[in-house]
C-alpha cells in the first residue's frame, strides 16, 4: 500500500485523524513529499491556500532579509551597525530556513526526514528565536534617550 | 480532513523518549524568543518615542514580531496534533499570511526611509 491509499484509508476511520510521526523515518523524506496532504490529513479544498502560504511565508523573511540588510546599511552607513539589529537579522534569516524546513515537514510529514526535521526546522528555528529575542533586547538596553 | 476534532496526544510520545522531550524543548527558544522580541520592541518604541506618535514602519514591524509569536505558537498544537481540522488549517493561513504582509511591509518601509 502506498503513502497516498494509506492516508486515504485512514480519512475513512472516522476517530482516527491522527497521524502519528514514522520513527522509521530515512535520511531524506522527500519521496513522501505531497502537495496534496497537510500533516498526514489530505488538504482538499485547501491544497492552494496552504501552498500559498507556506510558500509566502518563506519569501517573507527572505524579503524582510533584504530589507533590513538595507536599511541596515543605509542608515548606519560608515557608522559600526549595533549588535542589536546583527542579531535581528541573522536570527530573522535562520527563520526563513526554518519555514523551509515547515513547508517540507509539513508536506513529508509522517516520513519527514533526517535532515528537514533537525538542520531545516527544529535548529534554524531555535537559533532564529533566541536570535531576535536576543537583539530585540539589545535594541531596548542600547537606546539613550 | 475533518472540520475541527481536538485530541489529547502525550507531547512525551512523539518518538522516543529523548526526541520527545527534545522536540518539547525546542519549542521554548522558539516561542519565548519571538515573544520577547515582541515585549522589549514594544518597550524600545515606548522608551525612544514617549509620547510621540510610532511610525508605521516601527509598528508594522512590531505587528509582523506579534503575528510571528502566534505563528509559532500555532505550530504547537499542529505539530501534536491536538487540534485537527480545516478551522486550524485555516487559522494557520490566516496567521501566516498576516504576519508576512506586516513583516514584509514593516521591514520595507525602513528601507525606504532611510535610503
Amino acid at each position: 500500500m502506498n503513502s497516498k491509499e494509506a492516508f486515504k484509508k485512514i480519512e475513512k476511520l472516522k476517530y482516527f485523524t491522527i497521524v502519528p510521526a514514522n520513527i522509521n523515518s530515512s535520511i531524506f523524506g522527500i519521496d513522501s513529499f505531497s502537495i496534496e496532504t497537510f500533516m498526514g490529513q489530505s488538504l482538499g479544498s485547501l491544497k492552494w491556500a496552504v501552498l500559498f502560504s507556506l510558500i509566502f511565508s518563506v519569501l517573507s523573511f527572505l524579503v524582510a532579509t533584504f530589507f533590513i540588510i538595507r536599511y541596515t546599511r543605509e542608515f548606519y552607513a560608515k557608522r559600526t551597525i549595533p549588535s542589536s539589529w546583527q542579531f535581528i537579522l541573522w536570527g530573522i534569516f535562520a527563520t526563513a530556513i526554518a519555514e523551509i524546513g515547515d513547508f517540507l515537514g509539513f508536506y513529508e510529514w509522517p516520513k519527514v526526514g533526517f535532515v528537514e526535521t533537525n538542520f531545516l526546522l527544529v535548529i534554524p528555528h531555535v537559533i532564529g528565536g533566541i536570535l531576535i529575542g536576543y537583539g530585540s533586547y539589545l535594541l531596548y538596553k542600547e537606546i539613550k534617550v | 480532513m475533518p472540520f475541527l476534532e481536538l485530541h489529547f496526544v502525550n507531547p512525551l510520545e512523539f518518538g522516543s523518549l529523548s526526541f520527545s522531550i527534545f522536540m518539547l524543548m525546542m519549542h521554548i527558544p522558539i516561542v519565548v524568543g519571538f515573544g520577547a522580541s515582541a515585549f522589549y520592541i514594544i518597550k524600545y518604541l515606548r522608551k525612544y518615542y514617549g509620547e510621540r506618535p510610532v511610525p508605521d514602519e516601527w509598528r508594522y514591524f512590531w505587528l509582523a514580531i506579534l503575528w510571528g509569536t502566534l505563528h509559532q505558537l500555532i505550530e504547537i498544537p499542529i505539530l501534536y496534533q491536538w487540534m485537527v481540522g480545516k478551522v486550524i488549517v485555516a487559522t494557520f493561513i490566516f496567521i501566516q499570511i498576516v504576519g508576512g504582509f506586516y513583516l514584509i511591509k514593516g521591514t520595507y518601509l525602513l528601507s525606504k526611509k532611510y535610503q
